[in-house]
Parts: structure tokens; sequence; C-alpha cells
């Protein structure tokens, strides 16, 4: 610093500053110092000015060419990657999974290889926390709607529940327990579920999926084979509105949930479908 | 359609962000950019970096949006990719030994003898003498001193622990004094004095953590 070696007992700018913000090594014997220093509590008063200074600087606004260079820089962008919040993980994790330990089940698929740009959100599989706690009793094993009353089992709700990484697997239970609302549609017009072209342009608005007989197209399309979807409901995910899709799990439909949160269109090519999984209510 | 996300929180617009609606983003930039951009000036010290900067660190978040947990605030989320995005242009620059960081031309070299000088002038100065301590310092300085943050919520911003903070701070105040002493008063000449305090040693001692 600029202290000559003669006032190397003076306090220096950088000790005053530490005594200053409480970190000084010595600050007692410093402060005596300081108490007893006219030239010491002067450089102090240099050391305020200065801060002073800085809080006099103006709070200028971000020049209108630079705003400008960056707005464009960001129109450039592509969409941004679709999340759901949770824990994300990319979509080809998820094709691993559909794809790993029954790849059998999983060759059946017409569309799963289609879903590249999704995401995955919140893979929990066997190893996570059981779901939401549920009486079993209400539950019956194998009573679930699949099968039960399948094909016209799909269960529709308007539940009015924002799903979240917190409560999804909550409300999702609450989905297989409760008895549907009646519900605004037709009753589905199909015995059999409808299996997706591999060509056809599938996909799905979130309107059409109002109707039980594109639920199940919807749903053969995601898992990549006909399969019976339990429950719908029209909701929304972090806030944002979003259909929640509960089907059997993929590879163990007895145990398994796998949950598919649709946020506009059901297709192969959408990137804001989010998918969840969780260990059926119930079920030991 | 920005009139219905208005009302948003920036939470709320960074997942609309991430659900696609390509609106949502814009706002978040309209919100915080002044601030931003001040941070990375004083930084950098310099109005091209910071736009470079600022771009920069924009991108990123743009990019990061839907991996933004909302455990920290948006405001601290983007003030500290703004400030990595300011050290990493320093550092970028570094490693250029052709581009000389400190100020061959710093824009107060030239301005008027010290009791005329305007606010403007004053500014430059202060932005001149910013640059010269540094960037770790200076972003330290200007995130307490200027935009008057919390010292923990700086420390959440810089990634360092609050002590280091605090060290950054003092230290670059200290700087800051001697350069800008000229602008606040006349130091005082200093008396030589027996021997008998610390070390003056702080000069050389990296701040702790």
């Amino acid at each position: 610093m600029s202290d000559g070696p003669a006032a190397a007992d003076h306090l220096s700018l950088d000790q005053l500053a530490e005594l200053d913000e409480g970190i000084a090594a010595n600050a007692d014997a410093l402060r005596r110092h300081l108490d007893g220093c006219a030239a010491c509590r002067a450089r102090a008063g240099q050391l305020n000015a200065s801060r002073a200074l800085l809080s006099t600087l103006p709070a200028e606004a971000m020049p209108a060419d630079v705003a400008a260079r960056i707005d464009a820089a960001l129109a450039a962008e592509p969409a941004p990657p679709m999340t759901f919040g949770g824990d994300i993980v990319p979509m080809q994790s998820r094709r691993a999974w559909l794809r790993g330990p029954n790849v059998a089940a999983a060759a059946a698929g017409v569309a799963v290889l289609a879903l590249g740009a999704a995401l995955v959100v919140g893979h929990l599989g066997d190893k996570s926390k059981p779901a939401a706690k549920t009486s079993a009793g209400a539950v019956n094993r194998g009573a679930l709607p699949l099968g039960a009353a399948a094909p016209s089992g799909l269960k529709q709700f308007q539940t009015g529940h924002d799903y979240t990484a917190a409560t999804w697997r909550g409300y999702v239970t609450g989905l297989l327990i409760a008895a549907p609302p009646p519900f605004p549609t037709p009753p589905p017009n199909t015995s059999a579920p409808v299996t997706p072209t591999p060509t056809g342009p599938a996909s799905y608005t979130r309107d059409e999926l109002r109707d039980p007989a594109l639920v199940y197209a919807c749903a053969a399309l995601l898992a990549g084979r006909p399969v019976l979807p339990i429950a719908i409901d029209y909701a929304t995910y972090d806030a944002i509105p979003a259909d929640i899709l509960v089907l059997p799990g993929h590879e163990d439909p007895t145990h398994q949930l796998d949950i598919y949160v649709i946020r506009s269109t059901c297709s192969g090519k959408a990137i804001d479908i989010g998918f969840l999984r969780m260990p059926r209510p119930g079920v030991r | 359609m920005s009139g219905a996300l208005a009302g948003l929180d920036d939470r709320e617009l960074l997942a609309r962000h991430a659900a696609g609606d390509r609106q949502a983003f814009g706002l978040v930039v309209e919100r915080h950019r002044d601030r931003l951009w001040r941070v990375a000036l004083r930084t950098l010290g310099n109005p091209d970096d910071a736009a470079d900067a600022v771009q920069d660190a924009l991108l990123s978040a743009y990019r990061a949006a839907g991996s933004f947990r909302g455990d920290a605030a948006v405001t601290t989320w983007l003030h500290r990719i703004t400030v990595n995005a300011c050290l990493d242009l320093v550092r970028r620059r570094n490693s250029r030994p052709s581009v000389p960081l400190d100020d061959e031309q710093g824009p107060g070299d030239d301005v008027a003898a010290p009791d005329v000088l305007g606010e403007r002038e004053t500014a430059a100065e202060i932005l001149a003498a910013l640059r010269r301590i540094g960037p770790e310092q200076a972003a330290a300085v200007v995130l307490v001193d200027v935009e008057g943050f919390p010292v923990a919520q700086v420390a959440e911003m810089l990634d360092i622990p609050v002590g280091t903070v605090k060290s950054r701070c003092a230290r670059g105040r200290a700087r800051l004094a001697e350069l800008l002493g000229h602008l606040g008063g006349n130091p005082p000449p200093l008396p030589a004095v027996e021997p008998g305090y610390g070390d003056s040693g702080t000069d050389s001692t990296e701040e702790s953590t």
C-alpha cells in the first residue's frame, strides 16, 4: 500500500476497512490506536467518503441498443427445453427405461422413439418412497379400474388440483380411490383400444382428450402399445393447464403406474409431455 | 397475453417459460435487465464488456430456466449468472495476453481537475477505479455498497462464503479509497509513530474462506 515504512503503525486502509467490516485481526489494538490518532481517523473518513461516492452512482438503465441486441439474441434462441420441475431426467433416460429390463414388451412400441424431444420427470421407480398414504382397504388388489370395467372403466376427472412435484403422488392416489364424478362427455363408443398408426399423423389436442376414445388412442401412442388407461384428470401441473393421464406401469402393470403430464398435445413429437412413475397404491 | 403474464411473479414466469411460453422470459428480462446491466457495467468497468456479459448471462438463464429450482430467489439466481458471465469474460480476456485488461485508456484518464468534475465525470472516475480493482472485488463492492444487497445474499450470488464477501468488500473499499481519494477530499499526511501494532501483511493475505 501507499503507507511508507515510517507509517507502518498507522492503520492501513485495508486495516481500517477490515475493522469496519468486523473482520480485522487485533481489532481491539487497532481501535485503541484509532481512538488516539487523528490521522488514522481522517483516513477512516477517506474510506467512508469513497463509499459514499459509490452511492452517488446513478441508477442508469440498460442502453436501448444493448437491450435491443439482447432481445434479438433471445428471440433467435430455440424454444426452451420442456421441463416440469421436480427431478427432471432427459427423455433418453425414459427411453432406456422403456427398453431396458423388458425389451420384448417395449419392442412393440411404435411411438416411443418418436418422443425423443420430450423429457422425463421424476423417474421414481421402485426405489422411491411409497406413494402418499392411502387406506389399503379402500383399494383392493386388482380392483382398480383396469379390468374391472374396461374399457369403459376410464375415469375422467376435473378435480381442479394443481399437481406439483410435492403433491402429484397424493392426487394420483386420490384418482384411483375416488369414484369419478359425472363427466359431460359421451360414453366411450369403442370396445377395443384404438391402436395408433405408426405412420399416421397421430396427435390429439387437449380438447380432443375429453373424448374417451381418443384418450385410449393417446395412451397407446405414449405407451407404445395398446394399453387401457386408468384415469385422466383435466387439471394443472405447476399451475399450467395439463392433462394427467394415468396408465398401468409399462413393465409391471400390477404394481406400477405410469403417469403422463400432457401440456398441449398428445403426440409423438410433443416436447411438453412429462413422465412420472409410482408404485400402485394399495398393492403389495 | 403479456397482460395476463404481468401479474405473475418471476418464479411463475420461469415456469411458464419452461412450459414453452415464449413471452414469459421476456418479461423476466424486462424486470431485471437494468440492474443486471449496472452490476455488469460496474464489475467490468466497461460498457462493451458489460453488454457482452449480460447477453451471455441472459442466454444462459434462458436455456437453464427449466432447471431453476425455486430454492433460490430469481434475483439471486440471475445475479449469480451475470457475475459468473463477467468473471468468465475477464478470464477469457486474460488468457489472451494481447488484450490488456487494465486501463491503458480508462474513462477517467482525461478528465478535468477534480474540483470541476461533474456528476458524469465522477461516475466515469468511479467506473475506472472499479475496473482497476478487478472484477472479483468490484462485484462484491458493487453488490453490497451500490446495489445494497445483504452480505448473505451476495455470498449466495457469488457462491462464496460470507467471510470472503466481507474480505473482498474490505479490500475493494480500501483500494477504491486510495484510487478515489482525490475526489472525496485529500488524504491526510501520516505522521510517523513508534512501532507496536500488527504487521502490514494485509495486502498479501488471500481472503479467508
